[in-house]
């Protein structure tokens, strides 16, 4: 499998943004990590997966349109 | 300027770990990785595309350690084409078993490792069991 470089330039602030909120309460709003050494992230519904899968494929499928119409 | 997978994973998780905002450090940083690697790993099917991506998120989150996302991320990109009598284990490890018969359209038969039961599964959701 090639880990696909060329898409990275699609990846865009507000992308991660849009992920960041939508897991937004799947992480304690605590310093954790940097106190214990662990992290915390607890774990997604099957409709929140579902819902993570959705927007992965949107993502994914319009990088690669417009991938293809740059050549 | 130009860095590795590995590289950049470890410079999110150090500024997680850093912990420079008072509340919810995590989803910032954790959620950039899940978002890039996404595109990263674009050549994997969905499942085992969000498993990737979970495994990535899980190590800048520090929940993970880099030896496991690794291994982890090398089982999900191998190819998922299997032989009767071969041993897997579903995505997430909670199921072993053996191949039984693969079908004319490419899924594969397989029983689970104590039960009589015989599953019908996409070959990508599946991964092989190593040490068997």
């Amino acid at each position: 499998m090639k880990l696909r470089t060329d898409l990275l330039k699609y990846a865009t602030p507000e992308e991660a943004l849009k992920e960041a909120l939508a897991n937004n309460h799947r992480y304690k709003p605590e310093p954790l990590f940097s106190q214990t050494g662990t992290g915390s992230l607890s774990s997604a519904s099957t409709k929140e997966s579902a819902q993570e899968v959705a927007r992965s494929t949107e993502r994914i499928q319009k990088a690669l349109r417009q991938s293809k119409k740059t050549g | 300027m130009e860095s590795s997978l590995g590289e950049t994973l470890d410079y999110l998780r150090s500024c997680h770990r850093r912990a420079p905002f008072l509340f919810f450090n995590g989803n910032t940083f954790a959620d950039i990785a899940r978002t890039f690697s996404d595109y990263l790993f674009a050549e994997l099917p969905h499942g085992r595309r969000r498993e990737a991506t979970s495994a990535v998120a899980h190590y800048v989150a520090g929940v993970l350690d880099k030896e496991s996302m690794a291994q982890i991320l090398d089982a999900l990109c191998e190819t998922a084409e299997f032989a009767v009598g071969d041993h897997v284990r579903t995505l997430r490890g909670s199921a072993t078993g053996i191949i039984l018969r693969i079908q004319p359209d490419g899924r594969v038969v397989w029983k689970p490792r104590g039960s009589r039961s015989e599953l019908i599964a996409l070959p990508e959701s599946l991964l092989r069991e190593k040490n068997r």
